[in-house]
Formats: structure tokens, sequence, C-alpha cells
């Protein structure tokens, strides 16, 4: 009886020891999911919950029939094209410069102050950016006022206006172009020299190289950073609206406008406008987890 | 990269915490802790990659049997053998989170926050010079902490860079 008790007493002991355990794993992350709940689920929940409700918190769906509205679809529009214009241009430019620098047979210290350059580059965003932008590319700018006196060039009468499609994207530009450099830079290390001497040997040209070889190993990387350049500038908020005072209707701009109680005048398409931004940043990540997987099978 | 961005997240903690029963708004040290969770929020996806990035690179395995075999208890594990070799990580992601968080314009406005960055935006609006001065120490802040995580960096498996746009 005894034995029996003592025996039933160790593995009860034992039971709670393991149910104990278990738990204590699950305490180590638990602040973490604590937090993300508290700041980054409930906050997103809340959009989607408000997004259905309608302003006496019935349900309805209308307020996703109401964003297709002019005002809303030609925000997001012009917030896709200037992602998108920004990401290739971006894109293209960092991988010449990432080419120059990883396989150009540049002087180390060039590839060193390109990446210094980039690490600042890419995180020197927002307003004072836009100040930066403004101080040399402004109506009153050093770079205008240097191209007026030396060449009498008026770049504002030549149709150039940094506060328009062309001058934001060119802000942009700034700290797109340095962040392809950081991320694509290490996927060209990744390019193996026997890669490149296996098709000398076999004859191939370095067009053929870079063809059949190099740039389908590259591609998904490519596209991949390209995807997280235009989440990038999607997502920008205090360039732009430092840049252009709240003017320029950008999806962030709208939604900004919308918090502050200027527009739309509905809480729930409010919320519907946040909602699709988050839709559109989850597809970008989405594919751009999916092209970095592909990646990792041929670099690193 | 955060899949909701700033301005969104921004939006979504307002709403919940503007309002009872977790009215933090109501207080500047609420709002500050709202602000504080918000910067925090933004900082893990690039605080993560640099913590992943430093355990990747050590073997945490054979350093932590090895410190066990030597009858180290787990506080001592993580306390003397794990963060001494995470410093490089941990001080990389905290100057990029430095960077990111000094001049963040968008939490701090619609917080209503007297931060660097609202006063970096008021400026702007009301004056023609002062601006750029504070773009430059803005630069010289963001050229600082890119220099520390290079410094600190030295000689240790490449750390990221990467905090993203604002």
């Amino acid at each position: 009886m005894t034995e029996a008790n003592l025996a039933h007493g160790g593995r009860t002991t034992l039971t709670v020891n393991r149910g104990r355990r278990f738990s204590w794993v699950w305490l180590g992350v638990a602040p973490f999911f604590l937090f993300a709940i508290a700041f980054l689920i409930l906050p997103s929940a809340y959009l989607v919950v408000g997004s259905v409700q309608d302003a006496d918190q019935n349900f309805t769906l209308q307020n996703f029939g109401d964003v297709f509205q002019p005002v809303i679809v030609n925000s997001y529009w012009l917030s896709i094209q200037i992602s998108v214009v920004t990401a290739v241009a971006g894109g293209v430019l960092g991988f010449f410069l990432a080419y120059a620098a990883v396989l150009g047979g540049l002087p180390k210290f060039v590839r060193t102050g390109l990446m210094t350059f980039s690490g600042v580059a890419s995180n020197f965003a927002g307003v004072p950016l836009a100040f930066a932008f403004i101080a040399t590319l402004g109506r009153t700018g050093f770079v205008t006022a240097l191209l007026r006196t030396l060449f009498g060039l008026e770049i504002y009468d030549a149709g150039f206006n940094l506060y328009s499609f062309l001058g934001l994207s060119l802000t942009y530009m700034y700290f797109q172009f340095p962040l392809m450099v950081l991320i694509i830079a290490p996927a060209l290390d990744g390019l193996k020299r026997d890669w490149r001497e296996a098709s000398e040997n076999l004859g191939a040209t370095s067009w053929e190289y870079w063809r059949y070889i190099a740039l389908p190993i590259l591609l998904p990387s490519l596209l991949g950073t390209m995807i997280l350049l235009f989440g990038n500038a999607f997502g920008a908020y205090a360039t732009a609206f430092a840049l252009t005072g709240g003017t320029f209707n950008l999806a962030t701009i709208l939604i900004g406008r919308q918090i502050r109680g200027e527009v739309l005048q509905n809480p729930g398409l409010g919320y519907a406008v946040a909602l699709g931004m988050v839709i559109i940043m989850g597809l970008s990540i989405f594919v751009y987890s999916w092209l970095q997987r592909r990646t990792e099978r041929w670099l690193r | 990269m955060c899949v909701v961005p700033a301005i969104v997240l921004v939006f979504g903690m307002l709403r919940i915490y503007s309002r009872p029963p977790l009215a933090l708004t109501e207080s500047d040290t609420g709002t500050d802790f709202l602000l504080i969770a918000g910067y925090v929020t933004l900082s893990l996806p690039y605080m993560y990659r640099a913590v992943d990035t430093g355990l990747r690179a050590m073997d945490v395995r054979t350093l932590t049997e090895a410190a066990q075999s030597l009858g180290a208890g787990w506080p001592t594990i993580l306390l003397r053998v794990i963060i001494p070799n995470l410093r490089v990580a941990l001080l990389s992601g905290a100057f990029l989170t430095f960077t990111t968080v000094i001049g963040e314009f968008t939490f701090a406005t619609f917080l209503a926050r007297p931060a660097f960055g609202p006063y970096m935006g008021l400026l702007g609006q009301t004056r023609a010079y002062e601006p750029a001065a504070l773009a430059i120490i803005s630069l010289i802040l963001t050229w600082a902490s890119v220099g520390l995580i290079q410094v600190v960096g030295r000689g240790a498996p490449r750390q990221g860079q990467l905090a993203g746009a604002r």
C-alpha cells in the first residue's frame, strides 16, 4: 500500500515535473507573444473588425465597396506607381553599383566605401532626407542655384519640380538603391568562381555565362530584393509628408489625413483603406520570402 | 520590414489605446509607453535578424555543453557565455534601432509627443534655413551609428545594416 502510494506519488511528481518543464519553455517566449499580441496583432485586428462595421457598429461589407471611389483608388495607384518606379530603378542602379564594386576588379576601398555609404544612406530616410533634398534641389536649393549661376539653367522652368512625382521618386531613390547594394552584394559574393571557370572551359562567352548561369541564379534574389524595395517605398510616410507637406495623395498620406479626421468622414472606410495597405504589404512579403527560399538553393 | 507599415500600426494603436479600458493616451507617461512599444515593434524584424546572424555564427550547443560540463547553471551560461558572444549582434541591432528611432516622425507625430522627429517636421513648415541644419545633425547621427556598427563589428561576421524607410 505504502509502496503503491509512493510509486503513485513519484509518478505524479514526474508528470508534474514534465508539465512544468513544458510550460517553462513557453514562458520564455511568452513576453514576445504578449507584446506582439498587444502592439501588433490587436491593433491590426482592430482594423479588420472596424473595416466590416458601419457607423453604428453593425456588420457591413459596404466599406470594401466604397474603397473603389476615385480619391482612394488614385492614392493607391500613385503609391503603387512610385513604389514600382523607385524599386525597379533603384534595383537596377543598385545592382550595377554592387556588380562594379564586387566583381568589377576595383580596389577594395571602393567596396568598403560603397558599403558604408549604403549603410548610412539606406537609414537616412524620413524628415531629414526630405529637408536635405529641399536644401539641394528645392526652388532655392544649392544645386538649383548652382545650375542657374554656372550654366544659366533654370531647372524649374525646364519642367523639374521637387514636389512632384519625379521629385519624390528622386528622393526615394536615395534610400532605395543603397538598400539594393546592401542586399545584393552578398548574393554577388555567393557566385562561385568555379562556375565562371567551368563555363569558360566549356567555351562560353561572358554573355553566355551571364545569360545561362549567373542571371538565373541571381534572378530570385534580384526580384525578391526589388519586391522588398517596393514594400519599403509603399509604406513610407514621413519622407513624402515632409517633402510635399501632405498634399501629395499617396495611400499613406491619405491614411494620415484620415487619422487627423480631415478626409473620408467614415471611420470604417478608413480602416478598410489601412487594411488594403496591410494586404499589399503582406502579399509582397509573401512573394519575397518565397523567392528568398529559391535563392538559398544555390547561393549561401 | 514589417507587414504592417508604421502609419497603419499607429492608426490601430491609437484606436485601441485611446479609449477605456486601455486609455494609455490619457497621460503623457502612458503615451510615452505606447511610443516605446511602437518603436520596439518597428525594431523587432531587424533586431531579430541581427541576433539570428549572431547565433548562427556561434556554436551554441557546444558552448552550452562545455559550460554545463564545467558546472555552470543556465543563468551563468546565458549571461557569461551566450550574451558575450552575441555582443556584436546586440550592439549592431541597438545602434540600428537608435538611428531609426532618433528622428522617427510617424509614431511621434500621431501620438503627439514633442520628439525630435515632429520638431523637425514643425520647423520644416515654419522656417527656411533651420531644417537644413537639423538634416545635417541627423545625418551625422546616422553616420555615427553606422560607424559604430562597423567598429564593434570588426572581424565578426557581417551584420545587417538594414532598417527600412520611414
